[in-house]
């Protein structure tokens, strides 16, 4: 279903391409990031006492290229690749592969008017614990405006879904594929010019679907006797258990960005995430320090 | 060699005996800080002015100069020197225009007639942005990195000299200072009051968010 979707926008990609009177290739698309993060709860746990810390850096770098069809429309294709690697839990260092398409429409001539962003993405994500590799798809819309020289905002929709390695089944009654998940998120972005160098950006973000957890064998119990999980299996990463069920999320972060030059630029960004899935709760928090180069 | 010299004395006493000296400008704002790309200008029209092609120049997404002064009735070209396609425009009073998306040296040149400050952007990509001012005399400089600027061969006379700068706070008449020239270079200061206007932003954020 979600390959037949991407099939059909690479279709309409290339035809809007072909049928474009004016259309033409343009900017390439070389942008590059270099982020370096400190995580609270990594595991996401509704236990304090299974919370587990780490810290990442990560390189990714995407290569692509504009098509501009007229004055106010583009299309994008894009590949990525990232590499990350964490301290402690070294069989969670990943490489991932990705594919974004997409179409940004902006309603007329001049700095304020709004724009509208479809995009369809694709990622292979493979783990050194082959167990946790995956493939996702998500479709994503935005619509966002400048509102005064300083001020601007966007509001955005996303729909994911992710099919995930088979596990081994633990309870013969319950599903094993913990990383076989959907949800769709919103997002409403604010971005705010301190400086012509510095801009501050402050974001919150709801997610509705599938969660996975970790937790261990100790706390399983609380987990099942009061909730309905829809997957769950032994874990080689945190020695426990994963489980996925569904739930809520709340995400409120907050970046500050520094402008080197036109092409590159330091972000320090924050993230709180608070969740509920039935009876339990979930809180993590995440740093970041990253260097963003754009060609 | 005496003869060249000769030359050169009786070229500076005619010079003087004309009354055509520099002025010298300085200007800054109100926090006392130069002000680069400020126009300068002698408020008095010249009857014969010089319609130049003037160009404005886009290199690295990005237009050069940043600010541009123009004699009324020149024409102004807006070559293309990246090897993508930019969408200029602008909305302000004194001329309104559009250049469609378009490449290399390839659009016509806009002629500016009326006086008085122009915006002008491009529609790919917002952060590009750049101002030309066109005034009816042929009496004006543009203020460098440290604020100064000179106004060559000004004749001997009365004048009102004004300054006008992107981020001028209120009207440009406001700025104006009289200045008195006999045979003698001169110089200027002058004291502006900013407005809080930044460009918009560029710089990466996220390999995520792409931004336009």
């Amino acid at each position: 279903m979600n390959k037949t979707i991407l099939h059909s926008f690479i279709v309409t990609f290339f035809t809007l391409n072909v049928h474009a009177q004016n259309g033409e290739w343009v900017e390439w698309i070389a942008d590059a990031q270099l982020s370096y993060n400190q995580i609270d709860n990594i595991n996401l746990s509704a236990f304090s006492n299974d919370q587990e810390n780490d810290n990442k850096i990560s390189l990714m770098a995407s290569f692509g290229r504009f098509y501009q069809l007229n004055g106010t429309s583009r299309l994008h294709i894009v590949a990525t690749i990232a590499k990350a690697r964490f301290d402690d839990f070294d069989s969670m260092n990943n490489t991932e592969l990705g594919l974004s398409l997409g179409f940004r429409h902006k309603f007329g001539l001049g700095y304020y008017k709004p724009y509208l962003q479809v995009s369809l993405g694709y990622i292979d994500k493979e783990f050194s614990t082959s167990s946790w590799d995956r493939s996702s798809y998500d479709g994503y819309l935005e619509f966002g405006q400048h509102f005064t020289q300083k001020l601007s905002a966007s509001i955005s929709y996303s729909y994911t879904k992710i099919d995930g390695n088979p596990w081994m089944t633990v309870l013969p009654e319950i599903s094993s594929e913990v990383f076989d998940q959907s949800y769709w998120n919103s997002d409403v972005v604010i971005d705010y010019l301190l400086h012509n160098d510095w801009l501050i950006s402050a974001s919150y973000g709801y997610r509705d679907g599938d969660l996975t957890s970790a937790c261990t064998p100790g706390n399983v119990a609380k987990v099942l006797t009061k909730n309905t999980v829809n997957a769950i299996t032994t874990d080689d990463v945190f020695g426990g258990c994963v489980y996925q069920i569904s739930g809520k999320t709340h995400t409120f972060s907050t970046s500050l960005n520094y402008a080197i030059s036109g092409h590159s630029g330091l972000s320090f960004s924050y993230e709180y995430l608070k969740g509920d899935a039935g009876t339990l709760n979930y809180n993590s928090r995440n740093i970041q320090v990253s260097y963003n180069y754009r060609y | 060699m005496k003869i060249k010299n000769s030359f050169y004395y009786c070229a500076i006493i005619f010079c003087c005996s004309a009354g055509a000296v520099n002025l010298q400008v300085t200007v800054v704002n109100q926090k006392q800080q130069v002000i680069e790309n400020a126009v300068i200008y002698i408020n008095k029209t010249t009857t014969d002015l010089i319609k130049d092609m003037v160009i404005v120049d886009q290199l690295d997404k990005e237009f050069i100069p940043y600010v541009t002064v123009v004699q009324k009735g020149s024409a102004v070209n807006f070559p293309n020197n990246d090897e993508i396609r930019h969408q200029v425009y602008s909305f302000s009073k004194a001329k309104q225009f559009e250049i469609p998306l378009y490449s290399g040296n390839t659009s016509e040149p806009i002629i500016f007639n009326n006086t008085g400050a122009i915006a002008m952007a491009c529609n790919i990509h917002d952060w590009m942005t750049a101002y030309i001012y066109v005034v009816d005399t042929d009496k004006f400089a543009i203020s460098d990195k440290s604020g100064k600027a000179i106004i060559e061969n000004v004749p001997n006379g009365n004048y009102e000299i004004l300054v006008w700068h992107p981020k001028l706070k209120g009207n440009v008449e406001t700025t104006a200072q009289q200045v008195s020239i006999l045979n003698q270079d001169k110089n200027l200061d002058f004291k502006i009051t900013q407005k809080s206007m930044m460009k918009a932003w560029r710089a990466p954020r996220s390999v995520k968010r792409r931004g336009y």
